[in-house]
């Protein structure tokens, strides 16, 4: 079937489009690109921090290499939680900051990692990656997201479906803070925890689900694994020395321990279930400023259906290439929004 | 420190040796490019919600309508999924 012509339709462009140009960074690129290279943070030869056409993205200089790493960041540059961890790290133990293991254990991944954000952005200079944060957009820069859309630009934009996502996305992180700050409201100390706002708490979301990644987990951390391997070769090195075993045995014993260990962190792995997630700096930039204009969220641009089945006693239709605002033409066929298909 | 592109392939991968995080695209860029990779495969909807943008030409755009029909009319639409 040929795809039907493109048709175009207008609407209210949201404010941000007509907003002046704002700062790209509240950092420059030379003291950020410092900061990293401090940081131990790897990036290809010849990339560059560049100013893209009023927003900040990065430039190569010389022909890059593909499959090869553009930047490689040091774990230990990098908040992380993961599936398996069921106790807040050592940090949420301090006055102020204690969450309960069932306050942790019953939070989402996001709502973990913007703890981990606004703890570290609570030590200010002191923390180790006081010149990312700072370079982090501000509350201000996000303020173009749905969910803080006037209900004139909703309805402008005549998609019900994502009016309701923002909807809810709003009310769960209100939800997540003030669950959260009644548990942890037996702690000592003031500030902390009890001190974070909803603006606060909703700016270290917005970063989060920006700017993280996910991917299997192993089921140990690095510093576990070294300290299996360090404890395996003192007693290898006792064993030799005090005669109790021969070289040759407690060498295929070390192997053992080793091989055992990258197996079982390769097995693991594989299993879907185990998922790391990680806050990492310099990878992404994006914030609420796009090479893309949102005018393209206002045309129609229907190329075909991809896919349409039955649910119960309604037609489920999965339309491809679909601009998202489009669907309000569709309500005089009597199409009503089902969900997100996210 | 990059921005996205859907149709870029890139991948941020966990170094299990040198406990590390590596980001990769794959294809190379010429010099003066801006080199582009992907947040993932994410439609429109959810890059609005969570970044603040649209992409044009998103493949990764999708959505779910449902439509309601006359009950009479059934029978032909069941003829078209077939």
């Amino acid at each position: 079937m040929d795809p039907p012509a493109a048709k175009f339709h207008r609407g209210v462009l949201p404010p941000w489009r007509h907003s002046a140009t704002r700062p790209l960074m509240a950092v420059s690129n030379a003291d950020f690109m410092a900061w990293a290279a401090e940081a131990g943070v790897v990036t290809a030869p010849g990339l560059e921090v560049a100013d893209c056409g009023g927003y900040r993205g990065v430039k190569a200089t010389v022909p890059t290499e593909a499959g090869k790493p553009l930047v490689t960041v040091p774990a230990k540059q990098t908040l992380v939680t993961t599936t398996l961890a069921r106790t807040p790290p050592s940090g949420f133990s301090e006055p102020g900051w204690e969450v309960p293991q069932e306050a942790w254990q019953s939070s989402p991944w996001y709502v973990r990692l913007a703890l981990l954000l606004l703890k570290e952005k609570s030590l200010g200079d002191a923390s180790p990656m006081a010149l990312w944060l700072k370079a982090l957009p501000a509350p201000s820069d996000f303020s173009d997201l749905p969910m803080y859309w006037s209900p004139e630009h909703r309805e402008a934009l005549q998609h019900e479906p994502l009016g309701d996502a923002a909807d809810s996305q709003a009310a769960d992180y209100r939800a997540a803070l003030a669950a959260l700050q009644s548990k942890s409201a037996g702690s000592s100390g003031s500030g902390g925890l009890s001190a974070v706002s909803p603006a606060d708490f909703e700016w270290a979301v917005h970063v989060v689900r920006s700017r993280a990644f996910s991917g299997p987990y192993e089921g140990s951390g690095y510093v576990e694994r070294v300290a299996t391997a360090g404890f395996a070769s003192v007693l290898a090195v006792g064993a030799v020395a005090s005669g109790a075993a021969e070289v040759s045995q407690v060498v295929n014993g070390l192997l053992a321990v080793l091989l055992t260990t990258v197996l079982r962190d390769f097995l693991l792995s594989s299993q879907a279930s185990l998922t790391r997630y990680v806050l990492c700096p310099c990878v992404i930039f994006t914030h609420a400023h796009s090479p893309y204009g949102c005018g393209t969220c206002f045309c129609v641009l229907v190329w075909y259906i991809h896919s349409l089945r039955w649910r119960g006693s309604c037609v489920v239709i999965e339309l491809h290439n679909f601009c998202s605002t489009s669907l309000g033409l569709l309500s005089p066929l009597a199409f009503r929004h089902v969900r997100l298909c996210n | 420190m990059f921005n996205h592109r859907s149709s870029v392939s890139s991948d941020v991968a966990y170094e299990y040796f040198t406990n590390s995080f590596a980001c990769g695209v794959s294809q190379g860029s010429a010099p003066g490019e801006q080199v582009f990779i992907s947040y993932g495969r994410r439609s429109n909807d959810q890059l609005l919600l969570y970044y603040g943008f649209v992409e044009s030409d998103n493949p990764d755009d999708q959505c779910e309508v449902l439509l309601i029909i006359p009950s009479s009319f059934l029978p032909q639409l069941a003829r078209f999924a077939d």
